[in-house]
């Protein structure tokens, strides 16, 4: 299979891209059949997989993260956000504060740390979106400096309009670790900037999370309560 | 009863079926295909419900196009054209 490069990401992708939208109620909801999809294709050698937040209400994302599992970095993984997830007027839209939010909760139903797209699911003529991400970030461990959420975010205008790209920065995904550890430390009072796994910037963060007592999403698909609770233990609503 | 627009296109269909059947391609993989040759375009995005839809999607990506069947593609349906 020929890959492509990404725009100048730096990343190579294949012609096709695995697009999850029929996963979940909305679609095929025979999780384990949707598995195998998503598995089939991976053999195939397409290593590009779109999702969405509100595909099935998260039930796409949850499908999608426990097909991943174990195979997470042979995967561009891409998701989106915008679109109303209930009827919470702010629950919804390009705000730097539902962006924080939503992207928590993306990277808890699809069970990893990271995701290498996120995508503004509609045009947003009244929110400055291109903005928000060089503000999406959370402060980090003490003696770092602030972590990104994603890799890559794509302003998606519309279907036929221009699509831009902005930010880009694949190599701070490692540290990307920190931020879904250090509530959790925080909760239980634990250091996690002391974490040999962080210092280290791995990226596998199950042996800290063992460490650390932290009960939350791990490389597997998370139960929707766990995700409810890492967000009440980071401080955020 | 199917409205003008929609049976303009689903003429437009039966022409670029009949010219993936001369081409020895499906009609889905020619039309994937056709995504994917395109130079603007870095990956096509395609949304299986069924393992069967999987299976019909892939060959696309190993797929060119010829020059006689990109041309008569735009014959059937000229580039820029209005989607109605």
């Amino acid at each position: 299979m020929q890959y492509r490069p990404l725009g100048r990401t730096g990343v190579q992708v294949s012609p096709l891209c695995l697009g999850a939208m029929m996963f979940g109620p909305w679609g095929n909801d025979d999780r384990a059949d949707a598995t195998r999809i998503i598995h089939r294709e991976l053999d195939a050698g397409i290593n590009f997989v779109d999702t969405a937040d509100v595909y099935s209400a998260g039930v796409s994302e949850e499908i999608v993260g426990h097909a991943l599992a174990g195979r997470r970095e042979d995967v561009f993984l891409a998701t989106k956000f915008f679109m109303p997830m209930n009827d919470d007027p702010n629950h919804r839209g390009g705000s730097r504060r539902w962006i924080i939010h939503e992207v928590e909760n993306s990277l808890c139903r699809l069970g990893t740390d990271y995701v290498d797209l996120d995508q503004v699911h509609r045009p947003s003529p009244d929110t400055d979106v291109a903005e928000t991400p060089r503000r999406a970030q959370r402060p980090g461990p003490p003696g770092q400096g602030p972590l990104p959420r994603v890799l890559v975010l794509l302003r998606v205008a519309d279907r036929r309009g221009p699509v831009g790209l902005s930010r880009a920065e694949p190599g701070a995904v490692r540290h990307r670790a920190a931020a879904v550890i250090h509530p959790c430390a925080r909760r239980r009072g634990g250091r996690a900037a002391d974490h040999p796994a962080l210092r280290h910037g791995h990226p596998d963060v199950q042996p800290a999370r063992r460490r650390l007592g932290c009960r939350a999403a791990g490389a597997r698909t998370p139960h929707p309560s766990r995700c409810r609770r890492l967000t009440r233990a980071s401080g955020s609503t | 009863m199917i409205m003008p627009a929609n049976q303009r296109k689903l003429d437009v269909v039966e022409d670029l079926a009949q010219l993936a059947e001369a081409a020895g391609l499906s009609l889905i993989e020619m039309t994937s295909a056709f995504v994917i040759n395109h130079p603007g375009v870095t990956s096509a995005i395609v949304g299986p419900r069924t393992m069967e839809q999987l299976d019909s999607y892939l060959p696309a990506a190993e797929l060119t196009l010829s020059t006689e069947v990109l041309d008569r593609i735009d014959q059937i349906v000229a580039p820029a054209s209005p989607s109605t």
